[in-house]
């Protein structure tokens, strides 16, 4: 739910987004997977597959118990994402439509990298729900090409 | 903090694609999902 929440967040706001930089989705699963994900959420951002989740230990992603994973407040966004949150919803709704296929426990986050290879922001999620907003991508995103051109 | 670059990840057509590519004309946002439940 959470996923598909952050992943129509985005959407509403690709202009924005790709005009402050490039973003690419990675996920877990296959080709299908990916695909069916973007035809539920209509995200048309690029989208790639870690399926041994190599990338997600790259980055240190963390692996959480299911009491780390649901806590209170991200219980309480879910509700409100149920709704639409403000971003409206999938197709389906924005509720799961099928039993997670890829690992549960895996986090999700968010990264910046500048041209040189340096990680100049990171949003390693907390907990389920803690997905970063458009808004912090942005900046992110802006402060990085900033960086790079004052680099020059 | 360098991004490690000598990963290689599949695409949805299932090519592949190195991920040092992603960020060499520009500053890219990777963002990762936790499922797609």
């Amino acid at each position: 739910m959470h996923c598909r929440h952050h992943a129509l967040q985005l959407q509403r706001d690709r202009e924005e987004l790709r005009a402050a930089g490039d973003v690419v989705l990675i996920g877990m699963g296959t080709p299908a997977h990916a695909n069916n994900f973007r035809a539920e959420t209509g995200v048309d951002f690029r989208m790639l597959l870690s399926r041994d989740k190599a990338a997600y230990r790259a980055f240190d992603l963390k692996r959480s118990s299911a009491l780390e994973l649901f806590t209170p407040g991200s219980v309480l966004k879910g509700l409100a994402r149920l709704r639409g949150g403000g971003v409206g919803k999938a197709k389906g709704g924005n509720l799961p439509l099928r039993a997670p296929e890829q690992d549960w426990h895996q986090l999700g986050g968010a990264f910046v990298i500048a041209p040189d290879g340096e990680i100049t922001w990171a949003h390693p999620n907390s907990d389920v729900a803690d997905n970063a907003s458009s808004d912090e991508i942005i900046a992110a995103l802006r402060a990085a090409a900033g960086r790079t051109s004052a680099a020059r | 903090m360098r991004a490690p670059g000598d990963l290689v990840l599949d695409d949805a057509d299932g090519g592949e694609v190195p991920l040092a590519e992603l960020w060499a004309n520009g500053p890219v946002a990777l963002i990762f999902l936790r499922h797609y439940g």
